[in-house]
């Protein structure tokens, strides 16, 4: 088999832009579920399926990767011992404590709402990882094209700054990239996806670095998502 | 097109509330043993989940390190010695290709002067697996229940391509700490029966009211058969078969039409060029949940027909307790053992039938049978439902 990458998509500088946009493909309910963390790569992922969608959302598979591992936004202290402290933390446990908070700094937050919001249903997971991630991701995704386990693949970098890697997700500000990969009955780009991928992770730091590498020679982004 | 060359297993590792060896653990599972117990290395307050399963050690109090990487090291030692390859101090560079660690981090609850509470991030886990095999690569599946599956379904994925040839594959956490403990309980998602600990997991039965969350890990040394045969090692298993599907529905409860693991079982069995009827035996993701066990019961029907009522079911965790990322790869080093012993490890705590949950799930004692092939599912927070095939090899 054969394969083309039919659309890319990069998510805006702005996080400001990336909030209204999302606003734009995720219903309320889906977007209480998102914070800084989330919100680039459900945006990305969104966009960049509508921009070329070759398959049926239930035969889309979506692989989401990316550096952030951060921690849940206003997480309860531990206990000094006294009966005060412990009254605090048992209080906090049992009546304050927000389940959605928990929710939104699981890193495969963004892949599950996206694919909630826009059906998808194929092959999926979400990879924590460095810069050789992309390229393993492209292996999954190409046999899941040839195998006939989907008939496209979004895959969608996202990262923060390093700085900012194990922030709480409300304050860990993304930004992301994607490509969707489709069979191809002419050229192939999975062989040069691949060497791309392996040559630029051995120089930098990030999936998203190595996603934008992947996808500047095929600049097929449109501006309307 | 060309039929690409089988991948095996060639070494299993594994870390359980039932011992630190895959012996250990296939003798309590096997045995029926509950294994779940209070929870004593930290305060539960008035929170009415008070059970966990825990490792054996570090009963009285949580240990500055991870648990995680403790664990972690320690299964996939036992699987790369198990495959003949040397592991550790001394690990032959370019034996293994790539780690694929499946986990979550580890957290405690931060101090109140400061501090995060992080103990080890994901990819610090998932790096430290790597580095003890001499594994160049690695990457770290985060998909909660069903993280440690698509670790080994992404392993055969990533073989089948070309891109590697020999690659472990598994996952571990430890997440019986007040960090997660006090968010899944803020969830309502463990079991609050007042009954006693062993018997509080419960899957299939009336009586079920949640999860017993559990820790532990669990690795697979998988390579391609030629590789495999080439360097001598004796293959233990085909992984003949990786369904991976989104139930698109809802971020943590299962969808109630079966959906998603109905299409992962589906596709795994396509993956693995069977029909349900090939398949003697299912190792049920079987939570203990109201929601998963009814829902998983349905999606087998739908994908089993008139078969589903001779397949026997069994689910790990009325034993274990729930690993969360660890779980797809402890019940796939049992599912092989089941395939290599001839014997299917019981349902335990199935006292009272629930008539959505209406398969035969070998309540009572282990039973032997020949098995050729048997399904393990693995369904996780996120939507994603993952079903693994392994078959004899002899």
């Amino acid at each position: 088999m054969k394969y083309r990458i039919n659309a890319t998509c990069h998510s805006p500088d702005s996080p400001a832009e990336v909030h209204q946009r999302a606003r734009k493909l995720g219903s309320r309910k889906v977007l209480r579920f998102l914070d800084a963390a989330s919100l680039a790569p459900f945006q990305v992922a969104a966009a960049v399926y509508r921009l070329g969608p070759v398959a049926a959302p239930e035969d889309v598979a979506l692989y989401t990767m990316g550096g952030w591992d951060g921690d849940m936004p206003d997480q309860p202290s531990e206990s000094d011992g006294t009966a005060e402290s412990d009254a605090v933390l048992g209080r906090h446990i049992l009546e304050e404590a927000n389940p959605v908070g928990w929710l939104r700094m699981l890193s495969n937050n963004a892949l599950c709402q996206v694919s909630i919001s826009e059906g998808f249903r194929g092959p999926n997971a979400h990879l924590v990882g460095g810069p050789d991630t992309v390229g393993q991701v492209l292996a999954m995704a190409a046999t899941d094209l040839r195998r006939g386990f989907a008939g496209q693949a979004l895959l969608v970098a996202y990262d923060t700054v390093p700085a900012q890697r194990t922030y709480p997700s409300s304050r860990a500000v993304t930004s992301a990239a994607a490509l969707s990969l489709a069979p191809s009955d002419n050229e192939d780009a999975l062989p040069g996806l691949l060497e791309r991928a392996r040559s630029v992770a051995a120089e930098c730091d990030s999936v998203l670095d190595v996603m934008r590498a992947c996808i500047a020679p095929a600049a097929l982004e449109r501006a309307s998502w | 097109m060309p039929v690409p060359d089988p991948v095996v297993v060639t070494g299993l590792g594994a870390v359980t509330p039932g011992g630190w060896s895959v012996a250990e653990t296939w003798a309590a599972v096997s045995a029926g043993k509950s294994c779940v117990r209070p929870v004593g290395r930290f305060a539960t307050f008035a929170s009415s989940s008070r059970v966990a399963g825990m490792v054996p050690g570090h009963d009285d109090g949580l240990p500055a390190h991870s648990l995680s990487i403790e664990y972690g090291t320690h299964a996939a030692r036992e699987a790369l010695a198990m495959a003949g390859l040397p592991g550790g101090a001394t690990p032959d560079e370019n034996a293994v290709d790539l780690a694929i660690v499946a986990n979550h981090g580890e957290r405690r609850l931060p101090t109140a002067g400061g501090g995060s509470g992080r103990v080890a991030g994901v990819r610090e886990i998932a790096g430290r697996i790597a580095e003890l095999a001499g594994a160049g690569r690695s990457s770290a599946p985060y998909g909660a229940c069903a993280g440690g599956a698509q670790a080994i379904g992404m392993a055969k994925r990533i073989i089948e391509s070309g891109q590697a040839q020999a690659v472990l594959a598994g996952g571990t956490d430890a997440l019986v700490t007040p960090f997660d403990f006090f968010s899944f309980s803020s969830l309502y998602v463990m079991s609050t029966r007042d009954c006693p600990a062993e018997e509080a997991s419960c899957p299939f039965d009336a009586r079920r009211d949640g999860f017993v969350l559990a820790e532990g890990a669990a690795f697979l040394m998988l390579e391609t058969e030629r590789h495999a045969l080439a360097r001598g090692a004796k293959p233990l298993a085909y992984l003949e078969g990786f369904g991976l599907r989104q139930n698109a529905y809802h971020m943590f409860a299962p969808p109630p039409d079966g959906l998603g693991p109905e299409y992962a079982m589906r596709e795994a069995l396509r993956d693995a060029g069977l029909e349900p009827s090939g398949v003697d035996h299912i190792n049920a993701h079987g939570t203990s949940t109201k929601d998963n066990d009814s829902s998983e019961t349905l999606a087998i029907r739908k994908v089993f027909g008139a078969d589903a009522d001779s397949v026997p079911v069994t689910s790990n965790k009325s034993q274990l307790g729930h690993t969360m990322g660890a779980c797809g790869p402890i019940e796939a080093v049992l599912s092989i053992q089941s395939l290599r012993e001839g014997l299917m490890p019981p349902t335990t705590n199935l006292v009272e039938p629930d008539p959505a949950c209406d398969l035969d799930y070998i309540p009572g004692g282990a039973r032997a049978g020949s098995i050729r092939h048997v399904l393990s599912n693995s369904f996780g927070f996120g939507g994603h439902s993952a079903a693994l095939v392994f078959g004899r090899t002899e």
